[in-house]
């Protein structure tokens, strides 16, 4: 730990946690899970996936506390462990699925669906049914912009922010977020007016 | 395609303004280089939020308190056995170090037999023999070992390790 930091409430709450003090971590597990479980969920499509990378990842950051330095925010650190777990599970579940494939079985492969087979176009569309053609174009993405849309998302985090996250530089971020809005606009462009989406023809 | 080199000041003026979805896939690709290879444009866009997600964005439900609480739980056990696992590791990696550290000691006794100068020449040095350890004493973390040589010399060593897990 940087013990020349600023001794805020937060600063206190990690020394306490990283000491082992049972409260102060359940009180920053439940000041970050939802953070935390909105960007497993994007990056990994599926509620109870989401929630198994949530506690994996708040047992890894609350093992690694006592190493963590607090240049980053803890929100911020512990969002980048997230991602990576997100994205092994998602890389485990691509290989689970070409097993599955070359069996010629089905079951739990990934809930992976083309945008445009999954729901009638249209603005008659429920709620619900908005939100499933929006995850499943997320879904196709390819993972490092699925990775980068999932962090910003929220709206909260700038790229400073999203870069610090991931671990890439803020280039980067840039272009794989460019890239993942235009392919977001493609896949569901039936669902919104035409000069809604600000893409360039 | 742009025919023309990008101003770059310009392309960034726009994308810190949001304009990130009205540029061009070769202006794209010209602002991540620049962005990357220049930490003074990287620096202007540190504390820039992208544009809104819009109609990008959803409502996802959040689990309820059941399954937070089961989470939670979760967490509770692995961060406890991660715990366990430590202080597992941290009890061979401390057999391993006296393991080393006798056998070390036997290579110096060995070493020692087989290079020992003849007391002819001047100085030589003697094992200590008859001798009776009585009460080893150690402080704080730090653990004491005496080992015998296996001879009928009733050479010993005393080692005092700092104890590994702090306890």
């Amino acid at each position: 730990m940087n013990r020349s930091s600023v001794e805020s409430p937060e600063n206190r709450l990690l020394e306490s946690a990283a000491r082992g003090d049972g409260e102060a971590r359940r009180t920053l597990f439940e000041r970050y899970r939802e953070a935390a479980y909105r960007v497993a969920l994007r990056v990994t499509g599926r509620n109870e996936d989401a929630l198994d990378v949530v506690q994996d990842a708040f047992i890894k950051a609350f093992d690694s506390l006592g190493g963590f330095q607090r240049e980053a925010a803890f929100k911020t650190w512990l969002l980048r462990i997230v991602t990576n777990r997100s994205l092994d599970l998602l890389r485990s579940r691509k290989v689970r699925l070409a097993v599955s494939l070359d069996r010629d079985e089905e079951g739990d492969g990934p809930r992976i669906q083309p945008a445009g087979d999954s729901a009638a176009p249209g603005a008659g569309l429920e709620r619900g049914e908005l939100a499933e053609r929006l995850r499943n174009a997320i879904d196709a993405l390819p993972p490092d912009q699925r990775a980068v849309f999932a962090m910003y998302a929220d709206g909260e985090a700038t790229y400073g922010e999203i870069a610090e996250a991931l671990g890439v530089p803020i280039g980067t971020v840039m272009s794989r977020l460019y890239h993942a809005r235009r392919k977001l606009h493609e896949m569901l462009k039936d669902l919104a007016p035409p000069d809604v989406t600000g893409v360039r023809k | 395609m742009s025919e023309t080199t990008p101003n770059l000041d310009a392309l960034l003026d726009r994308l810190a303004a949001g304009e990130l979805d009205a540029f061009e896939p070769d202006e794209i690709e010209a602002l991540e280089r620049h962005l990357n290879e220049h930490s003074g444009a990287a620096e202007r866009m540190i504390n820039v939020k992208p544009p809104a997600a819009g109609e990008l964005a959803f409502d996802e439900p959040m689990p309820d308190e059941s399954a937070w609480g089961a989470v939670w739980d979760g967490i509770d056990a692995g961060v406890k056995s991660a715990r366990r696992s430590t202080i597992r590791r941290s009890r061979w990696s401390n057999l391993f170090r006296v393991s080393g550290a006798l056998a070390a000691c036997a290579l110096a006794m060995v070493a020692w037999k087989i290079t020992r100068p003849d007391a002819s020449a001047g100085w030589s040095m003697e094992l200590a023999g008859n001798v009776e350890i009585e009460d080893l004493e150690v402080f704080g973390d730090e653990t004491g070992f005496v080992s015998y040589a296996d001879d009928d010399s009733g050479a010993a060593f005393v080692w005092v390790m700092e104890d590994a897990e702090g306890a």
